[in-house]
Parts: structure tokens; C-alpha cells; sequence
């Protein structure tokens, strides 16, 4: 999984370089009067990240936030390093625009992939322990989504009924953002707050204990829809026409029927991880 | 995890970026030079907010005011010099184009701390202080999406 990560980050790093090297980036004091172009940016910081999935990150990190979009409407858009659960390779197409929405295809991450690794011990203590690994997984689907733009705001929803990948019947995964930004003196302060749902089909699929995990002692559990809550907040600076100071802190409390799950009830016990996702980071990035 | 190397990445970055301050003009010929250059701004379109080092020298001494594009007041005038410097805060969301000219001294209780624009006062000397930002203005917010 991790060597796929790479390779579709690399992937779209040449994509988006290449789309950017073809678009003529004159810093002319004219406004685009298209929806074509995009940007790339790439940083390095500080990450401080708690979550119940994976053990705490406090360190170095790398980020990668980029979106190109072509003359006939085709668009890629590419994010690592921040927002774990979602980050990756999108691709899509934008089929419709008024003043102020835009309305794509896109594919979008439902969910991250999982690896649960429980211990299997024989009671009678006969056989030797063990471990039993359990993995899932990303659920890429394709959905509708809506962008509103107003001035210093922004809304956005997403339905994606569709699964790309027969790991499951298809699922919702839908969401509802809406975004506002402040600007003072030459920083740009962008808060915003999201909603996330996920149907039964989903959370039972990375929830739900496989019949090997149930033999560790996990209990069976069967996993509704659930509504994950979020809130973002990012601080930038330019420094200069290509680089950026930048921070940000996010908290997503996720829905009970992830909590409750035998699985992340264990998880978030564990030292180093959280039952809420707790996220900050300080980066400099480069904008090309 | 071996932290040295990406401190020292980003001790780098922060350098660079402080060091394409500091290569600002520090020119001795006659002119006017205008430290920073550029005000930088998140997206085009931004005000962009700053303060803004002027300083202008002339083979002359001289009676000169400093003017901008932003005013038709003169920002600050000197008496019988052949150089000076001032300091400005702006806010701006285009170029602004500051200006030496001469300035007639009309009436004898005028003590020359301003002075109006005349267009028909030829330019001595002027110097672009450029507005630029990061991210290009397009119908497509730029950044909108990341956060989502």
C-alpha cells in the first residue's frame, strides 16, 4: 500500500508539473478569465498528529497540495501529508459552472486503507502465539460534488454513491463543508467545518471484526452509518511570490459507530493514539 | 527518527527566503530605490499591506518632493538636498509608482513638507515598488478545495 502511495504521489507530481510547465504563469495583473490552470505546492514542517488509526506522528513531514485543470475540464487534484483519512490522487471532471458554483465528477477516498494486527493466543497454551493481520483496503468512489464560492466564503457538497472496487456492495460517503477566510494585513486566516457521512455499507466494511479477529477476543459488532464532525483552521503568510508560511490545527470528532467499535475501543487506548483525531502543523511550502 | 536533516532543510528555506530580502537594491548611481520591491500578497486581488523604504539620490542638490501613483499629494518633500529617505506603510492591491520631482518653492511660507502633483514638472527619477502574490486570481478558487 505504501509503495502505491508513492508511486500515485509521484505520479501526480509529474502530472501536475508537467500541466503547470505548460501553462504560462505571468504574473500579469490580470485575472484568468477560465477555469483551466492550477498550482503545486509542496512543503516541509512539523506535524503533530493523534488519531485511533495509526500511532502518533510528532516530527518532520512532508506536504503535497496540488490541482491542474485542463481547457476541456478535466482536472486532477492531489493532497498528502495533511488530512490522513482523505489524502491522495483525485481525478475528475468539471461539467458545469455558474458565477458562483462549480459542479464536478470526481472521485473521491470514502476511507483510508486499514491494517489491524491483533494478538492470537491458545488459551490451553498449546499452540504457539500469533499474530492475525486484517486489512482493508482505501474505498475510492466516484461521486457529484458542488462548490459554492461567495466572496470570503465557501460551501461544498459531495455525494459519492459509487464504488470504484467490488471489495463491497457500494456505499454513501457524503459531505458537507463550508469555509470562510479573514484576511489581516497580508496573512489569510481560513476556518472551516465539515461534515461527513458514511453509510453502513462502509463502516461495517473496515469496522465490523473479521471471524479471524473475533478469535483474538474481539467482540462482533455490527457498525451503522455514522457522521464524522470536523474543524479546520489554517493561518498563510507570503513570504514571497513563491513561498508560503503556513499552520494549521483540525479536530474530527468521529461518529459513535466508528468509536464504539471493538476495534478502535482498543485502539484508542493505546498511549500514543486518541479516540478524536488531533492534528497540527507548521510548514514552509513552495508554490510553482 | 534522525531529526537533523530536515531541520537543516528547513533552516535552508527560511535563509533563501530571508536572502531574496536582502538582495534589494543598495545602488549608488542616481535614481530612486524602493526596498522591498515587490509586496507579496496570498491571492491576486488582496490588498497587500507593508512598510515600504524609500530612498532617491540626485547629482544636484535641490528642492524635491516624493510623490506616488496612490496620491496626488506629494508623500514628503526636502530642501537643498541631493539625497534623503523616507518610510511608508502601504496597502495596495496594484503597483504603485513613487516619483521624484523638482519642487517650486511659489509661495516664501511654504516649509515644503508637502507639495500637489503637477503633471507638467518633468520626473527625475521613479521607481516601481511591484505587487505580486501567489496565488493567480481565477474563476476557480485556489485553494478552496484543499481543505476538504
Amino acid at each position: 500500500m505504501k509503495k502505491f502511495s508513492i508511486t500515485a504521489l509521484c505520479t501526480s507530481l509529474a502530472l501536475l508539473s508537467t500541466g503547470l510547465t505548460a501553462t504560462a504563469f505571468a504574473k500579469e495583473n490580470t485575472e484568468d478569465d477560465s477555469y483551466s490552470g492550477g498550482f503545486l505546492k509542496v512543503g516541509v514542517g512539523y506535524k503533530y498528529d493523534q488519531n485511533p488509526f495509526e500511532s502518533e506522528q510528532n516530527g518532520f513531514a512532508i506536504f503535497v497540495n496540488g490541482r491542474y485543470q485542463t481547457d476541456i475540464g478535466l482536472f486532477i487534484e492531489a493532497a498528502f501529508g495533511a488530512n490522513e483519512r482523505q489524502e491522495g490522487l483525485n481525478i475528475g471532471y468539471n461539467f458545469y459552472n455558474t458565477d458562483s458554483w462549480n459542479f464536478d465528477i470526481t472521485t473521491v477516498k470514502a476511507f483510508g486503507e486499514t491494517e489491524v494486527k491483533a494478538l492470537l493466543v491458545d488459551p490451553e497454551g498449546i499452540l504457539p502465539n500469533s499474530f492475525v493481520v486484517d486489512k482493508r483496503d482505501a474505498s475510492q468512489m466516484l461521486g457529484l460534488r458542488a462548490t459554492g464560492t461567495f466572496d470570503k466564503s465557501s460551501v461544498q457538497f459531495l455525494v459519492a454513491p459509487l464504488l470504484l472496487g467490488d471489495d463491497y456492495d457500494d456505499g454513501i460517503y457524503a459531505s458537507l463543508w463550508a469555509g470562510h477566510s479573514w484576511q489581516i494585513k497580508n496573512w489569510e486566516v481560513y476556518a472551516t467545518a465539515g461534515l461527513e457521512y458514511r453509510s453502513e455499507n462502509i463502516l461495517d466494511h473496515y469496522f465490523e471484526p473479521s471471524e479471524a479477529l473475533q478469535n483474538t477476543g474481539l467482540a462482533p459488532y455490527d457498525a451503522s452509518a455514522g457522521i464524522d464532525a470536523t474543524l479546520q483552521v489554517i493561518a498563510s503568510y507570503p513570504m514571497s511570490e513563491n513561498t508560503l508560511f503556513e499552520a494549521y490545527a483540525r479536530y474530527t470528532q468521529y461518529s459513535s459507530s466508528i468509536t464504539e467499535s471493538p476495534i478502535i475501543q482498543i485502539t484508542s487506548q493505546f498511549d500514543d493514539r486518541s479516540e478524536a483525531k488531533k492534528e497540527l502543523g507548521i510548514l514552509f511550502s513552495y508554490v510553482f | 527518527m534522525n531529526i537533523t536533516k530536515p531541520f537543516v532543510a528547513i533552516t535552508l528555506c527560511i535563509l533563501l527566503t530571508i536572502n531574496s530580502y536582502m538582495v534589494s537594491a543598495q545602488n549608488t548611481e542616481d535614481g530612486i530605490f524602493v526596498e522591498p520591491r515587490q509586496c507579496v500578497s496570498l491571492n491576486q486581488g488582496n490588498i497587500c499591506y507593508g512598510d515600504v523604504t524609500i530612498k532617491w539620490q540626485l547629482s544636484q542638490k535641490g528642492n524635491y518632493c516624493l510623490y506616488s501613483s496612490q496620491h496626488t499629494q506629494s508623500l514628503a518633500c526636502w530642501e537643498s538636498e541631493k539625497e534623503g529617505s523616507t518610510t511608508l506603510k502601504i496597502a495596495t492591491d496594484k503597483n504603485i509608482v513613487f516619483t521624484i520631482k523638482k519642487h517650486h518653492k511659489e509661495n516664501p511660507e511654504d516649509n515644503h513638507n508637502t507639495s500637489v502633483l503637477d503633471s507638467a514638472t518633468p520626473v527625475l527619477a521613479s521607481a516601481t515598488l511591484e505587487l505580486a502574490w501567489v496565488y493567480k486570481k481565477n474563476k476557480r478558487g485556489h485553494s478552496r478545495w484543499r481543505m476538504f
